[in-house]
């Protein structure tokens, strides 16, 4: 109804916005010199130096390890965080929802100053961790991931016909039964998107890996972090494309699968 | 009609995690702050400490607090921080409304691919976005190189290491954040609202700001507080982009901690950001509430 | 006439509800109720929206428990049994069929929480789609399906696993009129069949009086009336049920003279109006009279029967029947309807001054 072309041209606008530094960096990711300002020719020896930097790889090996690790110990936390929070009364409730969201929008230096504390005091007083790692960064991350899972799953629990499993309990399934084979199949994809989600904040996480990784555990973005402090580095660049490259593809298997199962679990 | 005890095989194991991962941690940040620094470790005083004859000793000391409240530089930190954040959210609304409105109004079958397009740069690197920026708003880097092949200066402008910097780093990584809810809100709206709205002599201008923008407002509450929350104590992008002078809390925050080791002084900080966002917080779970139309 | 607390109690009823009452904060939802269920019987419970039909059915579901009162099924106490422990099924309003299971799935699915082995599982499937006429779409999905088919699948569903009693939750209420006609017949067949009680509850007093054995009308939370389709609609107890069921003139007066078998009301505006029934009430007592519509006829009247004189203020022409709005002197408006049994009849105008008449039999005084 509405043809004015103000929303085509913010819309063209905002995409170019978020879209020129992306494009920026690929391209200079083949540039023969590590200048920004002059293009020296195509050149893919910045790949081969990153795939040749030992403490880069080891660094993104165990990132990804660790985002694996919270996206589905948060997926599972999350989710049940989510059927609590939008299907049960009880008592703490409210502050139950508070502890839920609140680490999604606290600043991230809080919660990683905060989870230290916490692990020199465990230290203290029972002797671990001795030190820090894997562990502790796997419990960080996971803590503030869930918040982010508990949001997609409610909003996708909100939208399943509640009378589903009150036909479930009529026909003999227990509550318990009629969640896991009525309403869970119906969440699962939101559960997905929420495990991927988990995993791309941990993957991303600096400052709260800052705070709670130890000598020997640094993870990727503290590795690209302690890089770009000494000046800009073609390197970064390659590794930057070949984020987007994996991640698009992520995104476009992805979508022809959705495409694909398409109508099958609408929601009547 | 909830099976009463079975429910809590749900409730029990995150809400158990989040207090022990989430609410303990906070109440030993507050009982830090409480403390002094020392050279031990941990490098604090502990509250309470067992003297050689067997008895309990209890010390506790506002040093932290009153350092905060004395020395202006804190004070300076929060309500710059604030202000950066406060325009960053600004923009983020000017920039995000008119994409979430032209996403929503677009063909329905492109919605889910525009969306997409929206989010995908949330799925990379945001350490390294951030770091792209520099090399585009640098002396040398990319607008000022085109700005000068122009001919519009002679001179690069000053792009990078200043608030403008800042405020562009935190928007563009927040901007998702003030997107989605305010889509949400405006593809929830009934077109036939507008329609209604034009039989009665309404301009789409008109249609637009007493109709549209009224019913996408709890969307846009959201959107503003889900940026200015986690901008406020915002590190990277001061770090990088920002100038050598750019006094943000988290930036203040983070060389407390890292650089004079001094954790009480951290941590009476994290309690004072903490409790000057408890209320936006609170707002944004009330809005969350609202918009899911649960039991509160 | 017949009360609302005698005929609701049977001997050896398959379900009943003994006292229950349900509040919602500040609203009473069902206020005190006794029903008894035969077994075998088609009962409806018929009311307006939010008068508690729903939530007493949900009671004998099992999804609403009473906050006084008990609920017995099969004879015994059900009040603290869950609903995945009744021996009772329900068609939801909405349908409710699992969108990411077959039709086949769907049906079986009660039957899976047996825990009934595969063969017979499969076979009652397709007893229960053969009942329902749709064999051959048992590998389709819910939302390949017309509303029509989905009603069905829910009402097999519902029916697989053979229950004692099956509740309907205004199970017309989306489909369209051809449709809607079509099945009300289909059930009630289905009904007979199979053998189970149905409870059913509406809002829609043609489908009750269609389809019911019984019926009970519910109002603020209460059953205020209960019988077959044909007592309820010409003995109705209350101005309440005489308006809600069917159409009704409520002539409001005074007993001028009352015997052992007649009474005679002075009606404001028409005069007297002889009732052929009497309840004891003494000579100078208020009193309200139910007439329907059909009952009244056009025409002189002959002798013995009540009589009046109007103006006809407005037609409503329907095809089979007309309504006339009949002004009676300067207060009293009555309806009218007749059959338009004549092809080319003349129908009345508006204008025109009529004779009306009816039999002492058609008027029922109501008690409340």
């Amino acid at each position: 109804m509405n043809r004015s072309r103000f929303p085509l041209i913010a819309l063209l606008f905002g995409f170019a916005f978020l879209y020129v530094p992306i494009a920026s960096v690929i391209v200079y990711s083949f540039n023969a010199s590590p200048l920004v300002t002059v293009w020296a020719g195509f050149s893919t020896r910045w790949y081969g130096e990153l795939f040749a930097n030992r403490q880069m790889l080891e660094a993104a090996w165990l990132s990804v390890r660790i985002a694996a690790a919270v996206a589905t110990v948060a997926a599972l936390l999350g989710t049940l965080a989510a059927v609590a929070l939008a299907r049960f009364r009880f008592r703490g409730r409210a502050l139950f929802g508070s502890l839920v969201y609140a680490p999604m929008v606290m600043p991230e230096v809080v919660i990683g100053l905060a989870l230290l504390l916490l692990f020199a005091a465990t230290r203290d007083a029972v002797g671990w961790p001795e030190t820090r790692g894997f562990a502790t960064i796997l419990l960080a991350h996971t803590t503030f991931a869930m918040a982010f899972v508990t949001v997609v799953v409610r909003a996708r629990l909100a939208q399943v016909d509640r009378t589903l499993e009150d036909a479930a309990m009529d026909l003999g399934a227990t509550p318990a039964k009629a969640f896991l084979q009525v309403t869970l199949p119906l969440i699962a994809p939101a559960v997905g998107a929420g495990w991927l989600l988990a995993f791309t904040l941990s993957l991303d996480d600096l400052v709260i890996s800052s705070f709670v990784a130890g000598p020997g555990s640094s993870t990727l973005p503290m590795v690209v972090y302690s890089a770009v402090r000494l000046g800009l580095n073609p390197q970064i660049n390659a590794l930057a494309t070949l984020i987007v490259a994996v991640v698009a593809l992520a995104i476009g298997i992805a979508g022809w699968l959705v495409a694909r199962r398409a109508g099958a679990t609408s929601i009547s | 009609m909830r099976v009463p005890a079975a429910k809590w095989l749900a409730i029990a194991p995150p809400y158990l995690w989040l207090l022990l991962f989430f609410g303990l941690p906070f109440l030993i940040v507050l009982k830090i702050s409480f403390a002094e620094p020392a050279m031990s470790v941990p490098p604090y005083t502990p509250l309470f400490a067992r003297q050689p004859d067997g008895s309990l000793t209890f010390a506790a000391s506002a040093n932290t607090y009153a350092t905060l409240f004395g020395d202006g530089l804190y004070a300076r930190a929060f309500l710059n921080s604030a202000r950066i954040a406060a325009l960053a959210t600004l923009a983020a609304l000017l920039i995000g409304y008119p994409m979430a409105y032209g996403i929503a109004r677009a063909r329905e079958s492109w919605r889910p691919g525009l969306m997409l397009l929206v989010m995908l740069p949330f799925w990379t690197s945001f350490l390294i976005r951030v770091y792209a920026w520099i090399g585009i708003l640098k002396p040398n880097g990319l607008i000022n190189n085109a700005l000068i092949a122009l001919g519009y200066t002679g001179e690069p402008l000053p792009l990078l290491h200043n608030d403008f910097a800042v405020v562009l780093g935190i928007v563009y990584s927040y901007l998702p954040f003030m997107v989605l809810p305010v889509y949400a809100a405006l593809a929830r709206q009934d077109i036939r609202l507008l329609e209604a709205a034009a039989d009665l002599g309404a301009t789409p201008w008109v249609a637009f700001w007493r109709v549209t923008a009224p019913l996408s407002l709890a969307g846009v509450a959201a959107g503003c507080l889900l940026v200015f929350i986690p901008a406020v104590g915002e590190f990277v992008v001061p770090d990088l982009l920002g100038g050598a002078d750019a006094l943000m809390i988290g930036k203040v925050l983070w060389a407390e901690f890292f650089a004079n080791r001094d954790w009480p002084m951290a941590s009476a900080a994290a309690v004072l950001l903490v409790a000057a966002l408890v209320a936006p917080m609170m707002a944004l779970q009330r809005a969350e509430r609202e918009d899911l139309g649960e039991a509160p | 006439m017949t009360s609302p607390d005698s005929s609701a109690a049977l001997s050896a009823p398959l379900a009943r509800l003994d006292g229950v009452r349900r509040a919602f904060s500040a609203t009473v939802a069902v206020d005190d109720v006794t029903l008894d269920v035969a077994e075998g019987e088609f009962l409806t419970l018929l009311g307006a929206s939010g008068c508690g039909k729903t939530t007493l059915l949900r009671m004998l579901a099992g999804f609403e428990r009473p906050d006084r009162g008990r609920v017995y099924i099969g004879g015994a106490d059900a009040t603290d049994t869950p609903p995945y422990r009744r021996p009772v099924n329900m068609m939801f309003q909405s349908y409710a069929l699992f969108p990411h299971m077959t039709v086949a799935d769907n049906v079986a699915f009660g039957l899976r929480q047996e825990g009934m082995a595969k063969p017979m599982r499969d076979a009652r499937v397709a007893e229960m789609l053969d009942l329902v006429h749709l064999t051959g779409l048992a590998a389709r999905k819910p939302h390949q399906l017309s509303g029509g088919q989905a009603q069905r699948v829910a009402l097999a569903r519902s029916l697989a696993k053979h229950p004692r009693l099956l509740l309907l939750d205004e199970p017309l209420a989306a489909l369209d009129r051809v449709l809607r006609e079509k099945t009300q017949f289909e059930l009630m067949d289905l009904q007979k069949r199979v053998g189970i009680t149905f409870v059913m509850v509406t809002h829609d007093q043609e489908e009750a009086m269609t389809m019911s054995s019984r019926i009970a009308v519910m109002n603020a939370g209460r059953i205020v009336q209960i019988g077959a389709p044909a007592d309820i609609y010409e003995n109705p107890a209350s101005r309440f049920v005489a308006s809600f069921v069917g159409a009704a003139n409520i002539l409001e007066g005074r007993i001028a003279r009352a015997s052992a078998t007649e009474t005679d009301i002075e009606v404001a505006g028409l005069g007297p109006v002889r009732v052929r029934a009497t309840d004891g009430s003494a000579a100078g007592a208020a009193c309200a009279v139910a007439l329907r519509p059909e009952k009244i006829v056009v025409g002189p009247a002959p002798a013995g029967q009540c009589a009046a004189r109007g103006v006809v203020a407005e037609v409503g022409y329907m095809g089979g029947l007309s309504v006339y709005h009949v002004r009676i002197g300067e207060t009293l408006m009555l309806r009218v309807q007749t059959a338009n049994r004549e092809r080319g009849g003349r129908a009345l105008a508006p204008g025109s001054a009529v004779e009306l008449h009816w039999p002492a039999e058609a008027c029922v005084p109501l008690k409340e």
